[in-house]
C-alpha cells in the first residue's frame, strides 16, 4: 500500500503583542484547543492568554524552527 | 458630529480606537499623541535584542498609516496644554523639541479641538530616583519607543560585550536584563529589595527549597547577570578619562558601566487632569466603566485608576478597551448621552517574559489574609515551583508559576475564588 505522507508542517506561531507562542502540535489543551489544531482553526473570538489581544487583531507571525 | 478625541497613541490609545472603528466607521476620530505616532507593542521592547529586532522594527504602522487604518486624524509631536472639560475643549498646540515645556496661551500655534466625547490614555511616566553625581542625566529609561531608539543607539556605540546596570529588579528590568543578557551584555541588576520582583512574588517559600524570585534570581545569574539585592545607587560619576560610568552604591561597593537603564517603576500621567480638575488618585480615577469625574471624559491605560486599581499591563487595557468602546459608540448627539458598559476583568495572570525562566503570577488582591506554600505536586524539574496563595479558610487567591509549571495556569485560574463586591470580577 503507497502511504502518502501527511503533510506534517505543523507550524509554531507567535504574538506580535506579547511574544505568547502558540505550537500547532502542542495546541492548548487546557484551554480547549486539542493538540495539532491548525492556527486557522482556532475560534475566532480565542483571545492570547498572555495579553488578551483578539485572535481577529493580530497577526501571529509565522515562526519556522 | 463632533470627534471623539483620544489623547495618547500607545496600546491603550491605538486599541481604543481600532475597537471604536469596528462599532462606529462614521463619527470624526481625532488622536493627538506627543511622540511619533508609531504604532508598536510595548511587550516587544524588552525582547527585540534576542528576536535580533532593531528599535525601527518594532514599529507596526507609522502614523500615517494608522490614520488611514482607523479613518481618523492623527496629530504627531503634539501636546494638549488645556482641557476644558465644561466647553468640551482641549488646546493643542506642536511641540518642537519633546523635552520643552511649552508655554500656555500665549503659544501662536494653539489649535482648539471640540469634542463630543474624550479619553485620557496618556500612560505613565519612569519613576526617577534621585541619584547624585556628575553622570545622573546618563540614566535612560526604557518606557516607550522613543527612549527605547535613544536606548539601542547608546548601546549602538560599544563594542560587545556593553556593561550594562540596570536600576529596578522588577518585571520591566529582569526582562531587560534577560534579554541583554542574552545578547551577550554583562548585565548587573540593583534592586532596594532583597529579592527580583519584590512587589509581585513571594519573599519566602514554605515547603519549598527555594521560592519562585530566588530561582528567577539563580536561573539569571546562570546567564551572567549580577544581583546588587537590598542596595541602592547612591552616586553615579564620569570616570576621569570619560570613558566610562562609576557607580557607587549605598554600602559602598563600587561598579564600572557603560549604560545605566532605569526600570523602578511608574507614575501615571495625571498632572493634565489635575489641571482640568478631574478627581485624580494615585492615577486618573475612574469608575467601573472608566468615567472619569467629569462628564464625558473617560481614561483607559497606565494613567488611569479604575475603581482603585492601577494594572499597567496589557491585559487590563484590551477588556477596557471593549467595553470603552462600546460606552463611546452608543453616544446620542441627540441626548448627549452614553450607555456606560461596565469593564470585567476576568483573573489576568501578570506573564514575566524571562526566558531564562518564564514566571506566570496571579497575586492576591491588596490585603488578602492568607498566605504561600509551596504546592505539594512533587515535580522532578527543580525549575518548576508551583505556588499557591491560599485564605486562612484554604481557598485559593492567588498564584506563582515558574517555567514548565506555567503550564498550569489556566488550571489554576479556574481554582480563583475572587473577593466578593468586586464590581469587576467576572
Amino acid at each position: 500500500m503507497n502511504t502518502t505522507a501527511q503533510s506534517n508542517d505543523l507550524k509554531t506561531w507567535q504574538c506580535i503583542v506579547c511574544g505568547f507562542i502558540y505550537d500547532e502540535e502542542q495546541g492548548l489543551p487546557d484551554e480547549g484547543i486539542a493538540a495539532g489544531t491548525r492556527w486557522a482553526d482556532i475560534p475566532a473570538d480565542w483571545a492570547c492568554p498572555d495579553c488578551g489581544v483578539a485572535k481577529a487583531d493580530f497577526d501571529m507571525v509565522e515562526i519556522t524552527v | 458630529m463632533k470627534p471623539l478625541l483620544i489623547l495618547g497613541t500607545g496600546l491603550a490609545g491605538y486599541t481604543l480606537a481600532r475597537e471604536f472603528r469596528k462599532l462606529d466607521q462614521t463619527r470624526p476620530l481625532v488622536l493627538v499623541t506627543a511622540d511619533d505616532g508609531s504604532a508598536y507593542a510595548k511587550p516587544n521592547l524588552s525582547n527585540a535584542l534576542a528576536n535580533a529586532r532593531s528599535a525601527e522594527a518594532l514599529v507596526q504602522s507609522d502614523a500615517a498609516g494608522m490614520a488611514t487604518q482607523l479613518q481618523a486624524r492623527v496629530l504627531t509631536r503634539c501636546r494638549v496644554i488645556t482641557i476644558n472639560t465644561e466647553a468640551r475643549q482641549v488646546h493643542v498646540v506642536p511641540m518642537d523639541n519633546r523635552q520643552t515645556d511649552v508655554a500656555r496661551a500665549t503659544h501662536p500655534s494653539i489649535e482648539i479641538i471640540d469634542y463630543a466625547q474624550l479619553v485620557l490614555a496618556l500612560g505613565a511616566e519612569p519613576l526617577r530616583l534621585p541619584i547624585a553625581g556628575n553622570a545622573a542625566d546618563r540614566i535612560l529609561s526604557v518606557n516607550d519607543l522613543d527612549d527605547y531608539r535613544r536606548f539601542r543607539e547608546a548601546l549602538a556605540a560599544y563594542a560587545s560585550p556593553a556593561r550594562v546596570a540596570i536600576l529596578g529588579g522588577g518585571l520591566i528590568g529582569c526582562e531587560f536584563a534577560n534579554d541583554l543578557a542574552i545578547a551577550g551584555h554583562a548585565v548587573q541588576v540593583i534592586d532596594i529589595a532583597p529579592q527580583a520582583l519584590g512587589r509581585l512574588l513571594p519573599s519566602d517559600l514554605p515547603g519549598a527549597v527555594r521560592g519562585p524570585a530566588q530561582a528567577l534570581q539563580q536561573a539569571l545569574q546562570q546567564t551572567g547577570v549580577q544581583w546588587h539585592l537590598s542596595r541602592s545607587l547612591k552616586t553615579i560619576q564620569h570616570s576621569a578619562t570619560a570613558s566610562t560610568l562609576e557607580l557607587q552604591l549605598d554600602n559602598g561597593d563600587c561598579l564600572e558601566a557603560d549604560l545605566v537603564l532605569s526600570a523602578v517603576g511608574l507614575a501615571p500621567r495625571t498632572a493634565l487632569a489635575a489641571s482640568a480638575g478631574l478627581q485624580i488618585g494615585r492615577g486618573i480615577v475612574t469608575n467601573h466603566c472608566l468615567q472619569t469625574s467629569a462628564r464625558h471624559v473617560y481614561a483607559l491605560g497606565d494613567c488611569a485608576e479604575v475603581n482603585g486599581m492601577l494594572l499597567p499591563y496589557v491585559m487590563p487595557i484590551m477588556h477596557g478597551a471593549r467595553a470603552l468602546a462600546a460606552t463611546l459608540a452608543s453616544y446620542q448627539d441627540t441626548n448627549d448621552s452614553v450607555q456606560a458598559r461596565s469593564v470585567h476583568y476576568p483573573p489576568m495572570p501578570v506573564s514575566v517574559k524571562t526566558p531564562a525562566l518564564p514566571i506566570t503570577v496571579c497575586s492576591p488582591a491588596m490585603g488578602s489574609a492568607g498566605a504561600w506554600a509551596a504546592a505539594s505536586t512533587a515535580n522532578a524539574d527543580t525549575n518548576a515551583i508551583e505556588a499557591h496563595f491560599l485564605s486562612p479558610e484554604g481557598k485559593q487567591l492567588g498564584f506563582a508559576l515558574t517555567g514548565t509549571a506555567c503550564s498550569r495556569r489556566s488550571a489554576l485560574v479556574r481554582a480563583l475564588v475572587r473577593p466578593l463586591g468586586d464590581a469587576l470580577s467576572s
